[in-house]
């Protein structure tokens, strides 16, 4: 392999495995600020700068906790649901990802289409 | 039985039962309904059996409106018409087309979508078309791999189309015509002038003209004008000698309501697992596909017009040119040349250059083609300049409107939630449609089908309308206009299969009224 090519391949290793293993990891990641969804057809940049996108668009929700809240405001049934209950949480955001989309509550951001919550978790998701 | 124009004696008088102008799929679909009958068909055709530039130079014209494909370019003036070039796409009128609807100005046919699908199982012979099922089940019992994307029904459906070979009339039915003893076929016969009884109450007779300096008379008991929405609404215009605005015209409707398919590049689909869509992948050897469309439950909630969008791999679809860009020469066969260039860089066909077969995707690019607002201002109008035969050319303003972008933009967004609430891909609209405040698609986004619609519309009030429901044109006894000229809205499908249903019953109201006495 000549130098040049090898030093490429090499540096698009480097920095391939941090984000893959990243978002391999993300069972074990925080559901709230990780959009599961978006981060299997977007690379992280992408949703960063959906994130920063909707932090301007929507200034008053410029602060992880306040869009925290309201990722988890309206659960309904799920009211009793803890915080740390990964998994029930990552199912509670996907059924408000399919509401949203039923509802007409979508955003446009950089051109995509997409839910408010998952906008918010990219919002958190630019913010760390 | 064929005759050239040129070959007969100058001044000949030609008498027939029926004169049909024009031999393109409206004319040539009707006078096949008359073969062996005992009635004498008069068809003419402007030109021969092949394309002649001097003939095709007789329909150029001037754009002044939005960017179109050059008008000499985008018809064919041969025998055979258009179908030369078609590209054989085809699908049915929804029934909402037909209907008054509250949102969308001038909307409202005065028949119903029964009255025209009755008349598509006889179309689609003539077409090559496959069985005359547009159900979805039916092909998916043909083939289990056409599965629609899980979207809902009552939103948003996958409308099926059907691929003609596509039929070229001229090839297919040239023999026949020919052949047929009933059936006299002119070729070289421009017509340039219809001339009516002294109250413009009929047709008595059409002036036809060709290269050679030869001039004719036509007479016949029945004129049917099928010579496409610019050209028959041309020849109404031109023909002022007893009515100064046309005939047909005393309401100043004929060459308004112009109308196209716009096709527009809406945005991307990106999918969460690669699929080739093989029921949207339109390949060499496609016989049925889908375009997924507003239901019309979604169309009046939204107050939107009817529309569909078709998915192209996105690697393809952000590459593409308008249309309208890469037609852009006067000569149609440049055109075409530069179209089949474009489409064939890499010695592959274009449509496996555009949607590679059962490759997967995970990104589409959507191109929406939709019906637009029939608007009066969209019109053909007579330019001071007169063709070789001395018929005025034609200016045509070709115009869009709110609702039109309204339109598009919805259907995307629409597309969005549907895809986002069925949890397999997210959307993404171009930067066009996120300034909701403008109501402009630029020129680059818009393409056209040449599909040309609209200019002697159907309706039941002459106040409204140049045609009734029969196609008659108003005021007129004896004068018919067949194709898509009648159109009263666009619909959102491709226009040949709908051309071939209303002349058919067109060609069956002629046959009822031949039998009764003259008036």
């Amino acid at each position: 392999m000549k130098r040049k090519t090898f030093i490429a391949t090499a540096s698009v290793v480097l920095i391939g495995l941090p984000v893959a293993y990243y978002f391999k990891s993300r069972n074990n990641t925080d559901p709230i600020a990780t959009p599961d969804f978006l981060s299997n057809i977007f690379d992280e940049p992408t949703l960063r700068s959906i994130g920063m996108g909707y932090r301007t668009q929507v200034p008053v929700e410029n602060e992880k906790h306040k869009l925290t809240n309201l990722i988890l405001a309206d659960r309904g049934s799920d009211k009793k649901l803890k915080i740390t209950d990964r998994a029930g949480i990552r199912k509670l955001v996907e059924k408000k990802i399919q509401e949203d989309f039923l509802t007409s509550k979508t955003i446009i951001i950089n051109g995509w289409e997409i839910s408010i919550t998952e906008a918010r978790q990219c919002a958190i998701f630019s913010l760390s | 039985m064929h005759i050239d124009a040129r070959a007969i004696d100058d001044q000949s008088i030609i008498e027939g039962d029926i004169c049909i102008i024009g031999a393109g799929a409206a004319g040539i679909s009707i006078a096949l309904e008359w073969n062996n009958s005992p009635y004498k068909v008069i068809l003419l055709e402007g030109g021969g059996f092949e394309y002649d530039d001097t003939v095709q130079e007789l329909y150029r014209g001037e754009l002044t409106g939005r960017p179109y494909f050059p008008i000499k370019s985008s018809r064919l003036h041969f025998f055979g018409g258009t179908t030369g070039h078609w590209g054989g796409i085809c699908s049915t009128f929804d029934e909402i087309d037909f209907k008054k609807r509250d949102w969308v100005d001038n909307s409202g046919w005065p028949i119903k979508l029964q009255d025209i699908a009755q008349f598509y199982p006889r179309a689609h012979p003539i077409l090559d078309l496959g069985a005359c099922e547009w159900d979805l089940k039916y092909w998916q019992k043909q083939n289990p791999a056409l599965k629609p994307l899980p979207l809902d029904e009552n939103v948003m459906w996958s409308k099926v189309w059907q691929q003609s070979p596509p039929t070229r009339f001229g090839t297919k039915y040239k023999d026949t015509i020919v052949n047929a003893k009933n059936i006299h076929l002119y070729t070289y016969a421009n017509v340039v002038d219809i001339n009516a009884v002294e109250n413009v109450s009929a047709i008595k007779q059409v002036t036809v003209k060709n290269s050679a300096g030869k001039q004719h008379t036509v007479k016949a008991r029945f004129f049917i004008l099928a010579c496409c929405a610019i050209q028959n609404s041309r020849l109404l215009l031109a023909s002022n000698k007893q009515a100064a605005a046309g005939l047909g015209n005393d309401n100043d409707l004929v060459g308004r309501y112009f109308m196209e398919h716009p096709h527009i590049k809406s945005g991307e689909l990106r999918l969460l697992n690669p699929d080739p869509l093989k029921l949207y992948e339109l390949v060499e050897g496609t016989k049925v596909r889908a375009q997924l469309a507003f239901s019309e439950k979604t169309q009046t909630e939204l107050k939107v017009l009817n529309g569909t969008i078709a998915l192209l791999p996105q690697e393809f679809a952000e590459n593409s040119i308008s249309n309208i860009k890469m037609w852009s020469n006067d000569d149609p066969r440049k055109s075409l040349d530069s179209f089949a260039k474009y489409n064939s860089l890499d010695k592959r066909s274009f449509f496996e250059r555009h949607f590679m077969p059962s490759k997967l995707f995970k990104a589409y690019g959507l191109t929406t083609v939709m019906e637009q607002v029939p608007n009066p201002l969209s019109r053909v109008t007579l330019n001071s300049e007169k063709d070789a035969l001395g018929v005025p050319r034609v200016n045509l303003n070709w115009q869009m409107l709110p609702l039109d972008k309204k339109t598009v933009t919805t259907l995307s967004k629409v597309l969005g939630q549907q895809v986002g609430a069925a949890g397999i891909g997210r959307v993404r609209l171009p930067d066009f449609m996120l300034d909701e405040k403008d109501d402009n698609i630029p020129s680059d986004f818009v393409s056209g089908g040449w599909h040309q619609m609209g200019t002697t519309r159907m309706s039941n009030d002459p106040k409204t309308g140049v045609v009734d429901a029969n196609c008659k044109v108003y005021g007129i006894n004896n004068l018919f206009v067949a194709g898509a000229s009648c159109y009263t809205t666009g619909g959102a499908v491709n226009p040949t299969l709908t051309v071939v249903a209303i002349s058919l019953r067109l060609s069956d109201y002629i046959k009822e009224q031949i039998k009764l006495p003259l008036t």
